[in-house]
């Protein structure tokens, strides 16, 4: 009964964030299709979580998800093979791809950061809770992004500000 | 360039190639009840199962000091008992020569080393955090052969005949073939495209341009222990690289099943902190070991 109760609770929930948790996944794999695999992981911990994870329920989809994705990294390290090469991303479109380029560069930790904070626009102290890190480890992981970003970006000049 | 500019800059990023949400919460759902209804039967069986549980392990653990693993073949086990990380090297190099007779020549000089996941190179110092042994041998400029060996009690898990069907299907493999060993392991042969980058060798989808065909034999072992000769040859087509492969899979695949083929796992408590890999830029470098709870 228990089970019947909580399937349309996170039937909603996954109709609002599935979306938005899949593109999270989607910037630290850099593949759609492992993003969509890593929703459903999620999904089925936090289907099997949900008494007592109900009223948490954002900071615990995105832990278990950036968890999932980095787990799933570090399992298949050499096997997650860039799609293109940077000489062939830039070659077919130069503008919008070097960005992707460049991310793909990052370290997935790196990525991670990057994904909470600039694409979900976390706080340091939010992405430190989803990554269970310290606030200093999320500032210096974001520190070192984007010191990589801006040298395979030399174009990307970031102001400090974004460092806090 | 301000943070909301880079926030602007990724979304659009990602946008771009976003394909339309078509998830269903079915498989979650199936999955998640599955797992749910699995602990509440795993809750009420523990405690029966204690009793039983504590009572064989009190028969078996004897055993298992007396003569190791019920699975692992008996010359496995003996070249486990030998391993020696210092000359483990040349034995894994004259079994890649003993199982390759001509077809590797003598002037070819191998390259064996401790690896992570068969692939990143680690600096002898990291050694802790190697998982793996790989033999790398360059034929030539245009035809390279790689043989990995990985500790994986998943190893032998799956359907290799699904495994074969699948990737024939989806395009993501030329030939494949899976094959029972008498000693319970599989041997699946695989030919497939592939790319050559600074990164590596990567598979090919269906509708990309080959430049490479890797061909490999693997043989996932009863025992937890999974073994890949692999060749890589330069060229344009299937017909062309059928003309180039210097082994045979018949060769390949006397070279996975050869019992010497085993290792050690490497000592050490490591592994403690929530380590993390930068990779290096070229197959040829070292990645970087980084402990996560070290970077405040």
């Amino acid at each position: 009964m228990e089970s019947t109760a909580r399937a349309p609770e996170l039937d909603d929930y996954f109709a609002a964030r599935g979306p938005a948790l899949r593109r999270t996944a989607y910037l630290i794999l850099q593949d759609w299709h492992i993003a969509e695999d890593m929703v459903q992981t999620t999904f089925v911990q936090l289907y099997v979580a949900w008494p007592r994870i109900r009223n948490d329920l954002d900071a615990y989809a995105r832990r278990t998800l950036v968890n999932a994705c980095l787990t799933h990294l570090r399992k298949r390290r050499r096997e997650r093979l860039m799609p293109e090469t940077p000489e062939t991303v830039a070659a077919t479109e130069p503008d919008r791809l070097d960005l992707t380029g460049a991310l793909r560069q990052l370290s997935p930790q790196q990525r991670a950061v990057v994904a909470l904070r600039f694409l979900d626009d976390l706080s340091v102290a939010e992405t430190a809770a989803a990554l269970d890190v310290a606030e200093g480890t999320v500032k210096s992981q974001t520190s070192r992004a984007l010191a990589n970003l801006r040298q395979l970006l030399p174009d990307l000049e970031v102001e400090e500000e974004m460092l806090r | 360039m301000s943070a909301d500019d880079l926030r602007t800059l990724i979304r659009t990023d990602v946008l771009a190639d976003e394909p339309p949400f078509a998830m269903s919460g079915s498989r979650w759902r199936e999955a998640g009840a599955r797992v749910v209804r699995r602990r509440r039967r795993v809750h009420v069986a523990t405690s029966l199962v204690a009793v039983g549980f504590l009572a064989g392990a009190l028969m078996i653990v004897p055993r298992l000091h007396a003569g190791g693993g019920t699975d692992m073949p008996a010359e496995a086990q003996r070249a486990l008992d030998e391993f020696d990380r210092g000359t483990f090297p040349q034995v894994f190099d004259a079994e890649v020569r003993n199982a390759l007779g001509d077809s590797l020549p003598e002037s070819v000089e191998g390259r064996v080393e401790p690896t992570l996941g068969g692939w990143t190179r680690l600096r002898p110092a990291d050694y802790a955090y190697t998982d793996a042994w790989t033999a790398t041998y360059e034929l030539s400029p245009t035809d390279r052969l790689v043989v990995m060996l990985q500790h994986d009690q998943s190893a032998n898990e799956g359907d290799p005949q699904r495994y074969c069907r699948e990737n024939l299907e989806n395009g993501w493999m030329k030939r494949c073939t899976a094959r029972a060993l008498h000693d319970g392991g599989v041997a699946i042969s695989e030919v497939y495209k592939v790319r050559h980058t600074a990164v590596g060798f990567r598979p090919l989808a269906q509708d990309g341009p080959a430049t490479w065909y890797a061909r490999q034999v693997y043989n996932r072992r009863d025992h937890g222990f999974g073994v890949v000769a692999r060749e890589y040859v330069k060229a344009t087509s299937l017909a062309e690289a059928d003309r180039l492969w210097a082994t045979t899979d018949a060769q390949l695949g006397t070279l996975v099943a050869s019992p010497k083929l085993v290792y050690r796992m490497p000592k050490g408590g490591k592994r403690s902190c929530d380590t993390t890999y930068l990779l290096p830029a070229s197959d040829e470098g070292f990645a970087r070991v980084v402990c996560e709870n070290t970077l405040n």
